[in-house]
Parts: C-alpha cells; structure tokens; sequence
C-alpha cells in the first residue's frame, strides 16, 4: 500500500561509498520518509535484510567484492519475488545492466544524480 | 458392394495415420515457435524497458550538467568581478598618492629643500614600484582565471624587437652597456598576441639591463623551420646553477644584488613564461655566474593555415 | 584665453589633484563628481574639453558620455577618459565610441597633460608648468 508521504516504510540503502550514501540519506529524509537503515557491502547488507525486513532496498551497481545484480538475485532468491522492491542506482548508465537488472528481479533502475531526483520518483511510485 | 479392399483400406488408414504424425509434429512446432515467440516478445520487452531506462537517466544527467554548467559560469563571473574590482579599488589610491608627491616635487605647492626633494622622491620611487606590482598581480590573476585574452595576428617578430631594442637604447647607452641586434633575416612571421609578446621582450631587456655591469645586451631573433625563437643574452651576473630552477618563479631573489639599479616586483619572469605558455612556446635560461646570461623563448609561426585551426 | 576643463571623477582626492595640476598648467577648471551635476555644468560651462571618470559607480560615468555624444550641442566636446583597467581592449573601445583618448589611473602627470595638449590641438612641445623636475 503506498503510504503518504513514506510514513512507516523503511528503506535498506546498500552503497559502498560514504558520500553517496550520505547524500541519498539526506534526500531521502526530506522527502519524509524517516526510517533508513544502510549497509556498506553486500554481506552487512543481506544480514541487515534478514533483521530488519525493509520494504525498499536500494542498491549501487558496485559494491566491495561484490555487485548490486548478485546482491539482487540472491534477495529475490531468499524471499518474495515481489517483495521487499528493489532499485538499482548506478554512476554510470549503461543499456545492458539495465536489462540485467531487469533480469535479476530489480524493479527499478537509476541513476545516481547530485539531486537524487530520479531515484526519488522510483521510490515514489513503489513504495 | 466391395468398394474397397482390406489391403486398400489398411493402406488408406496407414496414410492417414501418417497425416495425423504430420499434423502432430507440424502441432508441436508450432507450439514450440510459440513459445519462442513468447521469450522473444519478453526479451524485446526487457529491452525496451532497458532503454527507456537509460534514456531517462540520460535526460536526468543532461539537466544535472546544465546546472553545473551555469553554476560554473556564475563563479567565473564571479572571479572576474573580483578582479575588476581589485583593480579598480588599488589603483584608484595609488593614483592620488603618485599624483600628490608628484605635484609637491614639482613645487606646484611651493618650493621644496633639498633635502625634501630627497625623501620625496624615495617615497615616488616606491609607491611607483608599488604600482607596477598592483599591475603584474593583476595580470596573473588575469592569468590564472583565464580571463588573460590573447588577440593573436600575424606578427612580424623582427620588427617588434627592433621597436622595442629602440625604446631601450637611450637607456642602455645612460648606463654604458650596448644594445646588439641580431637579426637572422628580414622578417620572422608569428602568429602571437603583439602586446604580450612586447611585454616579453621589455621584461627580459629590461631584466638584462639591470643585472649587466659592462659588456652588451643582445636581442636575437631567428625565423626557425618550426618556430620564430628569440634570445636575450647579455655579459651580466649570471645565475648559478642553484639559483636556475627558481628562476621563473614568483618573487625570488637571488644573487649578487649588490647595486643593482632597480627593484623589480619579483614577478616579471613568472608572467613571461605564461606568456609564453599562453601562446604554446617554450621558454628557458642559460647561464655562467658572472659570465652572462641568456633568455632564449620560442614563439608558434604564422601559417595560413593558423586561423582555420582555431 | 586660457581653455577650460570640465574634469568628472566621484573621488574627491583625485578631483582636486587633477585640477591643481591642469591649474598649474594656466587652464580653467570645473569640477563635478556625479553624472548630473557634471551634465548640468557641460550646458552651464560649455568646457572646451572633459576629462572623465567612466567608471564611476555613482552617478555613471559611461551614462554621461553617452548623454553627451547624443546631443548635438555637446557631442563635439572632445573627452579624455580616465580608466582603472589599461587593456588594447580599452583603446579600441575608446575609438570606437569617439571618445578623444584615455588616461589611466595611476597616470603619469607628463602624460596627462601631453593628451590634454593634443585633444585641445595645441602645440604639444610645451613644457610642465614650473619647469619643475617630475618625479
């Protein structure tokens, strides 16, 4: 059910890279949606999908050993194939992970922008 | 009526059977294409769904660089203000200063001692070295922010440093020293901005001057294959070799100073080399301690083709 | 009949520099450090040159000169400016808006009155009044 203005849904950001991370917490929260866990790599994220059961997960394209497609399939794997919703953001647009990420069970993919304006409206319009 | 044998039959039937083979494989073909179809369609579907992603994206980062590009535009109005009002701000009292002393050493405000005029003329002296830093600070600054523009012409370099060797020689004569030329041909054609370049040629003749106790100053200028090259040698203090990689650098002192005519600002040799950097050139020292020293820089040539590249 | 001069600048200190110089040099001098009042005096005085601030931020000094050169009683007034920022661009602007000449500031007292001479058409070989050394 899409909540008005997010209240009550909690939102898992997966990012390794501190800044990213910092500005897509800010945008998030301005945007009234005030429950926002994150994680730094893969292995702190899926552990913190299993604990905290987000309705959202955000995901970066590149993580520490890892990547945001693996980290995708494996949650889609473990859980509901509708459920928890996933984005994929990425640095760099590219067609072809766009289709992977399609493909590995992401319902979104975006890019990462200074404003996080698109992200914003993917978010919008899943959860 | 017999109408058809059993053996008739039996064949009639075996056909058939193979008809409905036929149909039963034609059946599950066509179910298979289907399905393929069916992959296909979703494929294409994912795709598209790939692309329009990726074009929105597109049209996210386009509007991000739009903003970065206005924000870019605004500091560098910014920075050019800035300079335009330091200028504006420095000069502006340096001129009632310069301008009182002035008028009080020419006796405008009543007749002056000695002893007056001398002290006097140390705080002109100074205030008019202060001003000609205000203008080479200025100029780096200018420099630095990009804002310095080159008009660039073709430009015939033989003639310029005669132009300038000109202005020096009363100077150079006062002093005792000689001013050579040495042209290597007629003209020597660049493509440069004119007031930059002369700017060079004063800073190093004018450098050469100060630093030179007897002997000559020389302003050569050879047309090269690949580029007009110039020098400014003279039989001066020279640089030691520990003193050469500060050379272009801003406000170094170094040497025997000792008597040395002029003070300079320090930065005369930096804005040089970004002259000279400016127009694509090269420029470097040579020198022996008390031997002399040489100034050698090069400039790009003038072709026809010069205006189209840029 | 000694020429007068109508000098424009916003900073008093310079103002009053330039006319003591140009005094001392036998002109007559007028002052005005706005763009009105220095309009007002064109009209009142009718000055055989202006010498002009045209970066004043009071009182505009580039709104003046413009003024003038529209109005055919004033536009044959020859103008000197006087700039912070000497630049080739300066000269070419200068030309091309018919202004006489520039000076800029700090400016060289030989200089100023050498440009004055010229753009009154007088015979440039005079020397600085008082004889006196510069500096």
């Amino acid at each position: 059910m899409k909540g008005v203005s997010g209240m009550g849904k909690k939102i898992l950001i997966i990012d390794d890279n501190e800044v990213d991370l910092l500005i897509v917490k800010r945008y998030l929260s301005r945007a009234g949606y005030n429950e926002i866990i994150s994680a730094g790599n893969a292995d702190e994220g899926i552990k913190k999908v299993e604990q905290e059961r987000p309705d959202l997960i955000i995901l970066d394209t590149l993580l520490l050993s890892s990547n945001g497609f693996e980290v995708c399939q494996l949650i889609r794997e473990k859980y509901n194939k509708t459920n928890p919703k996933i984005i994929i953001i990425t640095g760099s647009i590219d067609a072809v992970d766009a289709v992977k990420a399609r493909k590995t069970g992401a319902d979104d993919y975006c890019a990462k922008t200074s404003d996080c304006v698109p992200l914003l409206e993917a978010v919008k319009k899943l959860i | 009526m017999e109408d058809k044998t059993k053996e008739e039959l039996i064949e009639e039937m075996r056909v058939l059977k193979t008809r409905i083979a036929d149909i039963q494989d034609l059946e599950c073909k066509y179910k298979s294409a289907e399905i393929e179809l069916k992959k296909a369609k979703e494929e294409l579907e994912v795709e598209t769904w790939g692309l329009a992603k990726t074009n929105e994206a597109i049209k996210f980062i386009y509007k991000e660089l739009d903003k970065k590009n206005k924000e870019l535009q605004t500091l560098d109005k910014l920075k050019t203000n800035f300079i335009s009002t330091a200028s504006h701000e420095l000069r502006t009292p340096l001129t009632t200063i310069i301008e009182s002393i002035s008028q009080v050493l020419d006796e405008i405000h009543g007749k002056i001692t000695a002893e007056q005029r001398e002290f006097l003329s140390i705080c002109l002296e100074d205030v008019d070295r202060l001003s000609r830093l205000v203008n080479d600070l200025l100029d780096i600054s200018k420099i630095e922010a990009g804002r310095f523009k080159l008009t660039k012409q073709q430009v015939d370099i033989v003639s310029l440093a005669k132009m300038v060797s000109v202005l020096f020689h009363p100077k150079a004569k006062s002093i005792g020293l000689e001013l050579r030329e040495n042209f290597c041909s007629q003209t020597a054609m660049a493509y440069v901005d004119k007031d930059s370049v002369i700017r060079v040629f004063t800073n190093l003749i004018s450098n050469a001057l100060k630093f030179t106790d007897k002997g000559y100053i020389e302003i050569l200028v050879m047309d090269k294959p690949t580029c007009v090259e110039c020098c400014i040698s003279d039989t001066g203090r020279g640089i030691s070799e520990e003193d050469m990689p500060r050379v272009f650098g801003e406000f170094e002192e170094f040497g025997n100073r000792e008597g040395v005519r002029e003070k300079g600002t320090g930065l005369g040799l930096s804005i040089c080399k970004r002259i000279i950097e400016l127009h694509q050139g090269e420029i470097w020292a040579e020198s022996t301690l008390n031997k002399g020293t040489k100034f050698i820089f090069t400039l790009p040539k003038y072709t026809e083709n010069k205006i189209q590249e840029e | 009949m000694p020429k007068k001069i109508l000098v424009v600048d916003d900073d008093f200190n310079i103002l009053k520099l330039i006319a003591i110089r140009l005094k001392a040099n036998n002109y007559d001098v007028v002052t005005a450090s706005d763009g009105l009042y220095a309009i007002k005096k064109v009209y009142e005085d009718k000055p055989d040159l202006i010498i002009l601030d045209i970066e004043m931020p009071v009182g505009g000094g580039m709104g003046v000169f413009k003024n003038l050169k529209m109005n055919t009683e004033t536009m044959l007034i020859p103008v000197i400016f006087i700039t912070a920022y000497p630049s080739e661009e300066m000269q070419s602007k200068v030309l091309e808006m018919g202004a006489e000449d520039f000076i800029t500031k700090p400016f060289n007292a030989d200089e100023l009155m050498a440009k004055v001479r010229k753009a009154l058409g007088e015979n440039i070989e005079k020397k600085d009044a008082n004889g006196g050394q510069s500096g």
